[in-house]
């Protein structure tokens, strides 16, 4: 019985996920390039390619870091904009409203707008520094953190709001009691608020960190991924391989591993997630 | 166990926005005194605990706790403990460590703490739970522990929130018993709040009644129940409650005052050459050691304490009898208690 209800859904996930999915895997083993009219089956060599390919490598390096970088600098910063908003008593209908801007509008028009405040010779950091210094776009290392920048500045927002449903979850009498019991502000974060809020942390990283590894948009529109490609994420690779290079093999392979990545990324926090949160640590 | 405290509140207001909570309230609980305060949901209690606890500020009064005016201290700075009605525990802790939470913040030696957790799950008979988190409690469960929670400190005044109302009926009695014995075993000074007026009768060396945010009456259980101050107090007071009702009802000449008479002052008879007040039975309710009836006099209805014994149909006619000194008289337009001479 139980069965027969989950297989509707199970039969559309295949259809949709798996089904993508196995194709994807499947051309990953080829070498295929429709425009030489190449195709035929490789083995595992596309995959051997990128083990040596430093552009691969260059963009797993910038993915990772972009991950944990961003995703860690928005709950960071989240985190205390979370508790902000919850204790602000009057007008905190409004204060969360606007909070909310950045992240309601499109990424492509948000990494448009740093685009043109960053640009190297009309931006605004250029006219304030017209030596070259403010050209951060430019320069491989800034360009990155400039994108990671403009991902914080959209996405803090939401983070910090899925954070606030946490703490409005926790029922406000626990705080109360705690401070009855004699506990001051920072004990009572300590010990009552950060571990009860541990759920939504872990929540808040989970879809964080899913996102960010798959980023695109803000790298494509920001900088292209350049100079160079000291930019440029997995998919955005895997996007210029697949369809600009028409390397259809290969960029299924850099597809697959992006998944993969993000698989793995998935399971650890659902895993942590799962966990019983544990006790208070001892005093 | 405790030093116990004594306890004054000075003119107590607090807001909040444009809803007054509490609107001047004095009240005074001596050291080791149970003071009950009671009165219909919203009328302030919990807001009155928080005002003593230090959770909220009032917007003006005083609070003193052994002469000591604690207004401006924090909650951790007055040495009081306090019941939640939600028992308001830690659900990611053990029942040990919440027991101990109040202990580690004050950095008491691990070695007191261990001692004190055990001296009160002894006492409250929750050692066999100490590794359980509250989840896996039963609600008379959560309840001790939450006791347990404000008892491990030995503060010098304890706040019960309700204390009792988030437990099903048969448990309840026997923990207000417990409750009374706990008193009356630490000395210690309680304030505390229900909507029931019975527990607050049983439990209660005097009892405040709050309606509205103001201070209705302050007395002892017989003064409440036996002179209530106001109509309101009459009726909130007594199961099942005061007939309230106009003096001609019950044969009195007409006046500007109602008349109240307890249940248990007001005899109903089969017999038609009893003699008294003509009404008729409406309903008939046994309790097992007693029936209620309530009978139809021009046109008010009301209930009477009669034999277990006692049978009869509804439309039944009867007879009504009551001591004349039993009456209670309160001014209609005040609700303020009229002494008769
Ligand atoms: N935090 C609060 N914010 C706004 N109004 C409140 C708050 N706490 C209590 N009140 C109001 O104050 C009044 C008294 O509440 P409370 O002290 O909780 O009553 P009780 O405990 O007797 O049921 C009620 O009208 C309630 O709605
Ligand atoms: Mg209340």
């Amino acid at each position: 019985m139980g069965a027969a209800l989950v297989a509707p859904a199970g039969a559309a996930l295949a259809l949709v996920a798996l089904g993508p999915l196995l194709a994807t895997a499947w051309l990953s083993l080829r070498h295929r390039v429709p425009v030489l009219g190449e195709d035929h089956f490789v083995g595992l060599s596309n995959y051997r390619a990128l083990a040596h390919d430093a552009r691969f490598l260059g963009a797993l390096a910038n993915t990772a870091y972009f991950t944990a970088v961003a995703v860690g600098l928005e709950l960071l910063l989240a985190l205390p904009l979370a508790l902000a908003l919850h204790h602000a008593g009057r007008g905190r209908g409004a204060l969360r409203a606007a909070v909310l801007v950045p992240w309601i509008l499109p990424t492509v028009v948000a990494a448009k707008l740093w685009a043109l405040l960053l640009q190297p010779d009309l931006g605004l950091l250029a006219r304030l520094w017209p030596d070259g210094a403010g050209a951060v776009l430019t320069r491989p290392r800034l360009a990155l953190h400039a994108a990671i920048f403009v991902d914080v500045w959209k996405t803090t927002p939401f983070v910090a709001l899925l954070l606030l449903a946490g703490l409005q979850a926790i029922p406000e009498d626990l705080a109360r009691a705690a401070r009855v019991d004699g506990a001051s502000a920072l004990r009572v974060f300590r010990s009552i608020t950060l571990p009860l809020l541990r759920p939504a942390l872990l929540l808040a990283l989970l879809f964080r960190s899913l996102d960010a590894f798959r980023v695109f948009d803000v790298v494509f529109v920001l900088t292209e991924g350049g100079p160079g490609h000291t930019t440029e994420p997995l998919s955005l690779y895997a996007y210029r391989t697949l369809l600009r290079a028409g390397s259809f093999g290969l960029g299924a392979a850099i597809s697959l591993v992006t998944f993969l990545g993000v698989v793995a990324i998935g399971l650890a926090w659902l895993s942590a997630l799962g966990e019983r949160s544990p006790g208070e640590a001892p005093p | 166990m405790s030093v116990a405290a004594r306890l004054e509140l000075e003119s107590l207001a607090k807001s909040y926005g444009a809803v007054p909570a509490l609107r001047g309230v004095s009240l005074s609980v001596g050291d080791g005194e149970l003071v009950a305060v009671v009165g219909p949901s919203g009328c302030g209690k919990s807001t009155l605990l928080s005002l003593v606890a230090g959770l909220e500020a009032p917007d003006a009064g005083v609070v003193r706790i052994d002469g000591r005016v604690v207004n401006d201290l924090s909650p951790r700075e007055r040495d009081v403990a306090m019941v939640f009605q939600s028992y308001a525990l830690y659900p990611h802790m053990t029942v040990r460590r919440n027991l101990a939470f109040p202990l580690a913040v004050a950095g008491r030696p691990r070695r007191e703490i261990a001692a004190r957790v055990e001296e009160v799950a002894a006492l409250l008979g929750l050692a066999p739970l100490l590794d359980r988190r509250p989840g896996a409690l039963s609600g008379g469960q959560r309840q001790r522990v939450a006791l347990g929670r404000a008892l491990v400190r030995r503060p010098k005044v304890f706040l019960l929130d309700e204390p009792l109302s988030n437990l099903d009926a048969a448990l309840r009695l026997g923990v207000r018993a417990e409750l009374k014995k706990l008193h009356e075993r630490l000395g210690a000074t309680f304030v505390y709040v229900t909507h029931d007026q019975a527990e607050a009768m049983t439990l209660a060396d005097r009892i405040a009644v709050l309606r509205d945010g103001a201070l209705e009456q302050l007395g002892t259980p017989r003064e409440i129940y036996g002179a209530p101050a106001t109509a309101f107090v009459a009726r909130f007071v007594g199961t099942p409650p005061v007939n309230l009702v106009a003096p001609e009802v019950l044969g009195l000449p007409a006046g500007p005052a109602d008349v109240a008479l307890r249940p248990e002052d007001l005899r109903v008879s089969r017999d038609a050459a009893a003699g008294g007040l003509e009404a008729q039975v409406w309903l008939v309710e046994p309790m097992g050691s007693e029936t209620w009836v309530t009978v139809e006099r021009a046109g008010a209805r009301l209930v009477a304490r009669c034999d277990a014994g006692f049978e009869a149909a509804p439309g039944a006619p009867v007879r009504l009898a009551f001591d004349p000194r039993r009456v209670h008289r309160f001014d209609r337009a005040t609700g303020r208690r009229v002494e008769t001479g």
